[in-house]
Order: structure tokens, then C-alpha cells, then sequence
């Protein structure tokens, strides 16, 4: 499969921008960036994280408190937009796409202090780097991510990825194209592939999904789809594949429809990468060995160590296996520690590890900090907004939004989530980029 | 409201990416209307039915082809919401062949000629 080069733009996309740009350039500068309470307050606010949502808080702050010290705490030079993982792993995307450098997104006047944090000590207001260097801070806000749980697979090297018909979208950009790689030699001969999915808090829950509905359509595709079993593993119980029954139903029928075969209650424990074998487990104990010519293995994920062995974990509750921020699903502010604020993946709240999430609750995220650094109580509440742009086949996909109730929540309301189109294909395509970069910018 | 200013931010970005080519373009256009502007006798009326014939050719060739530069195919658009971005899509492809077209046929033209 051949690609354009990204950064040139076609003469489409030239000629549609050039209308439209005036009106947008005028009414950018006309519009308020922010429509929240601002602080002369020059505390010092260290934020843990440069990715979505750690960028898109800084550059609100930076607005909103321009009096006070803001420090990002991040070793990772290159900005992944991970959306774009499953359009790279899947052969639409070129990898060039979802590459930038966190340097072009960070705000003025911000200090960045090059290094991973290696523990919080929320009692003292304090973190300490991977360098050894202490920061203390009157405010902080969590946005580290996650952490991919691959040491939890016995058998599994993530550096392998690419060979043996192993795929897995989420580890990197150099992953994701290498799990292109495998289901396109996959994709030519068919076979045997298999499709997991663990249980309990993930990154883009829907991308499991999506993989596994491009790779039934590449096997279309390549006439191979018919010499080909396709079988997915849930960790989740009977009939459960996604959080939301509406969407979960609707994929599921597609899925019988194609003829995926369906496995629940399954925890992935372990490969043979050479010898190309899954090996699940089922509640009771009872091991199933399952061979493979493409496997697409998705690892459960947990908070990074940093902050799971803080106190600002969870110390109960569902969220304390996984050692996510115990934050108020509402506020986004710490239970225990109210200088504290959570955004993005991190947080330990019922759904939305979405870049979604983070376009909508960044703003609010910074509004409530704002006020408590004023000495007022958060007053902005999260409805748990997320949204997943889920692909169907290539050049279709249905554009499902929904709240922390499961409850689809359609930005337009006219337009039906579970209808499949070319306008929700063209969003996640070619639309969302753009949307996030505003994001990060903290205009959105 | 927030749909609004959201779809201005992602043209906004769409068109930062992209800027030295709007750069060029704007100037080409610029130039296309002093031209137009300078020459003794403009017609612009006269040369306004074939911009919109132009306008109306950039639509339609738009209209067939924007699913498959993206990835896509006609056959895709199963949803009237589909069919009214493409139409507008189009819509706006064909102005801009308008934009450019009415200038140009202007600045060709010979005063006094007809057609």
C-alpha cells in the first residue's frame, strides 16, 4: 500500500482551506480563548505529564494564571497523537503522522524540566525526578498516562512485535506500524487470527474493536476472508465487549454477521511467540491453548508505578488494583489532597481514557483549579464525556459520544451514533488531527 | 456554539499546516483581480457565466472524487448526512473555481469581445 506524504497537502485539501481561512483566522481573533475565572495568583503549579492532557492544562493555566510558575515534568521529547495509532496499524496512516515533538506544543513561559517523575509525596508537596531532584508545589496536576501492563504476559516482548504475526497497537507508533506490517502479511495467505481484549480499565476501549473490524475488512479486501477464522478473546463476561450495551450490542451483530467467533470471560496469561500459541485462562483456572497466524494482543493497563505507589492512588475501591488518582469523578480533584488535580488517563474514573476526555475536560480541569487556588471550592463538574469514532470498514465508521452513565450523549443531536458514514470516517480521517492540536493549543 | 468554534479551530489548523500554499494562492488571486481590475474595459459580466460554468465543472468533479482522496468511495454514502457535507464540500470547491475563474476569464478577455 502506497501513501502521500503527509506533510505535503494535496491540492483539495489546499484549495477547500483557502475559503474558509479568513472567516477562521477573524473569528479566532475575536473570540474569547477562555471563557473561565482568572487568577492573579503566582503559586507555583507543576503539572506531571506532557501529553494531551498535561500541554492542553498548561496552556490554559498559562492563560488564566499568568502571574504563576508553571513547570511540566516529562522526559519524552516526541508528541504521539495516539488516536492515529489504529489508522497506522491498520495501513491508512503513514507513521509520520502521529510524530511531533512536544517542543512545538509547549506554551511560552513555561518551565520544562526534562525528566520522568520517579515518586510524588503529596504530604509534602513535593516530587522527585529520576534525576533525584526534588520540586516542591502549591498545586499539582497529575497527567502521567499509563502504563501498558505487557510484564503481565508471560511470553510476551514488545520488541518482537511485527514478527511471527504478533500485533498490538498501543505501545508506540514504530508498534503500531509493525502490527501493519503483520496483518498485512497476515491478510494475503488468511488463517487463524485471534483478538483479545482484557478486562478492567484501558486506553481507547474502542480500539480492540477497531482492529478487529479492519482486519476482517483487509481479509475482505485481499479475497482472503473466507480462508480465514477470526476469534475474539474478552476478558469481560458473556456477550461483553464494549462499556456501552447499545454500542456493545451493535458491534456484536456486525461481528456474527462476518462470522467472528466469540470467546468471554478469557485472560490473556501468556504466548509462545515463536511457536505462535495464546495460552487463556477462564475464572475457574481451566487453561486454553489457542495457536495463531495473527494475533492482535492488548495488554492490560495500570497506573504508572509513580503514582501507584504514592499516596495519591486509590487506596479502595475498583480503581485500587489498577493504582489509578483517586480523584472525584465530578471535580477531577484529589479525594485527599485538594491542591491536586487529575487529567487524561490517569485519572481513576469510571470511563473515558480518551483523547476525547481530555478535550473536554482539560478546560475544566484548569477552570476548577483555578478556583481553588483563589480559595473557592471546584464548581465545574465532569459528565464523564467521551467519544469513539469507531471504524467499521475502510472509508466507514460510526461516531459514538457518550457520558459516564453509558448514555450516548451525539454533540449533533440529529445525527443517529450507530449509523455507519462517510462523515465519521472523514472526522477521524482527516478532522480530529487538527481538533487535537487546537486542544493542546487550549482554545478547545 | 462550541460545534461552531470547535469546526473554526480544525480549518484553522487545517490552514496553519498549510499556510505558504494559502500564501501563494492569496497572491496569485491577487494578482488574477489586479489584472482583471487594470485592464481597460473589464467585462465582468460578461465573463461571469463561464466562471460559474467553471465553478459549477470544479463542483462536480469535487463531488466524485472527495470519499476516494479520502480512502473512501461513493458507494459509502448511506446517510443523508454524508450526502449534505459532500454537497457542501463541493459547494465550497465550486466558489472558490468562481473566485478564481471570474478574474481570470475577465483578464483574458479582449474588451469588446463577445463570448
Amino acid at each position: 500500500m502506497t501513501h502521500r506524504p503527509d506533510q505535503r497537502p494535496s491540492r483539495r485539501e489546499l484549495l477547500r482551506t483557502l475559503g474558509a481561512a479568513p472567516l477562521a483566522v477573524s473569528a479566532l481573533q475575536a473570540a474569547p480563548a477562555v471563557q473561565a475565572q482568572t487568577s492573579a495568583s503566582k503559586a507555583h503549579i507543576v503539572i506531571a505529564g506532557s501529553g494531551l492532557g498535561g500541554i492542553a492544562v498548561a496552556s490554559r493555566l498559562r492563560k488564566l494564571v499568568p502571574g504563576a510558575r508553571i513547570t511540566i515534568v516529562d522526559a519524552k521529547q516526541e508528541h504521539n497523537y495516539q488516536p492515529g495509532y489504529t489508522l497506522v496499524a491498520t495501513g491508512i496512516w503513514p507513521i509520520e503522522k502521529v510524530r511531533n515533538r512536544n517542543a512545538e506544543f509547549l506554551p511560552d513561559g513555561v518551565e520544562w524540566v526534562q525528566e520522568m517523575v520517579a515518586e510524588f509525596d503529596p504530604a509534602s508537596n513535593s516530587l522527585t525526578t529520576t534525576g533525584g531532584r526534588k520540586i516542591g508545589y502549591d498545586f499539582l496536576v497529575v497527567a502521567t498516562g499509563l502504563q501498558l501492563g505487557y510484564d503481565q504476559i508471560q511470553g510476551m516482548d514488545v520488541a518482537a512485535i511485527g514478527q511471527n504475526g504478533l500485533g498490538s497497537v498501543y505501545a508506540s507508533p514504530e508498534a503500531a506500524l509493525a502490527t501493519w506490517q503483520a496483518m498485512d502479511a497476515f491478510r494475503a495467505k488468511g488463517g487463524q487470527a485471534v483478538m483479545t481484549l482484557p478486562a478492567g480499565p484501558l486506553k481507547c476501549a474502542g480500539a480492540p474493536l477497531k482492529m478487529t473490524f479492519m482486519l476482517a475488512d483487509r481479509l475482505r479486501q485481499a479475497g482472503t476472508l473466507d480462508k480465514s477464522k477470526v476469534d475474539f478473546f474478552s476478558g469481560l463476561p458473556d456477550d461483553t465487549v464494549f462499556g456501552v450495551k447499545s454500542v456493545n450490542d451493535n458491534v456484536l451483530a456486525r461481528w456474527k454477521a462476518t462470522g467472528i467467533q466469540m470467546h468471554y470471560l478469557s485472560k490473556l496469561v501468556a504466548v509462545d511467540l515463536g511457536g505462535r500459541k495464546a495460552v487463556f485462562t477462564t475464572p475457574e483456572g481451566e487453561r486454553n491453548e489457542v495457536a495463531y497466524d495473527f494475533l492482535h494482543l492488548v495488554p492490560p493497563m495500570r497506573a504508572p508505578d509513580a503514582v501507584k505507589k504514592s499516596d495519591l492512588a486509590a487506596k479502595e475501591g475498583p480503581m485500587a488494583a489498577g493504582g489509578w488518582l483517586e480523584v472525584s469523578k465530578d471535580t477531577l480533584q484529589h479525594k485527599r489532597y485538594p491542591n491536586v488535580f487529575g487529567v487524561g488517563d490517569i485519572n481513576g474514573t469510571p470511563r473515558g481514557k480518551t483523547a476525547a476526555t481530555v478535550k473536554k475536560s482539560a478546560p475544566l480541569v484548569a477552570h476548577n483549579l483555578v478556583r481553588v487556588i483563589d480559595g473557592q471550592p471546584a464548581d465545574q463538574i465532569f459528565d464523564g464525556y467521551t467519544s469513539c469514532p469507531m471504524i467499521v470498514r475502510e472509508g466507514s465508521a460510526m461516531l459514538i459520544e457518550f457520558d459516564y452513565d453509558g448514555k450516548l450523549t451525539p454533540s449533533l443531536p440529529m445525527i443517529e451514533p450507530l449509523q455507519e458514514s462517510f462523515m465519521a470516517w472523514f472526522m477521524k480521517y482527516r478532522l480530529l488531527k487538527p481538533a487535537y492540536i487546537a486542544v493542546l493549543k487550549g482554545r478547545v | 456554539m462550541y460545534e461552531i468554534w470547535l469546526m473554526l479551530n480544525i480549518v484553522y489548523e487545517l490552514a496553519l499546516s498549510i499556510w505558504p500554499w494559502l500564501l501563494a494562492l492569496a497572491v496569485l488571486w491577487l494578482l488574477l483581480m489586479g489584472r482583471a481590475w487594470g485592464r481597460r474595459g473589464a467585462d465582468w459580466r460578461a465573463s461571469l457565466p463561464g466562471a460559474i460554468v467553471l465553478g459549477l465543472l470544479v463542483a462536480i468533479v469535487i463531488f466524485a472524487v472527495t470519499p476516494v482522496w479520502n480512502k473512501s468511495a461513493l458507494g459509502e454514502m448511506k446517510y443523508w448526512v454524508d450526502w449534505a457535507n459532500l454537497l457542501g464540500i463541493a459547494a465550497a470547491w465550486g466558489v472558490a473555481g468562481v473566485a478564481f475563474g471570474w478574474p481570470l476569464l475577465t483578464g483574458l478577455r479582449r474588451s469588446g469581445t463577445v463570448g
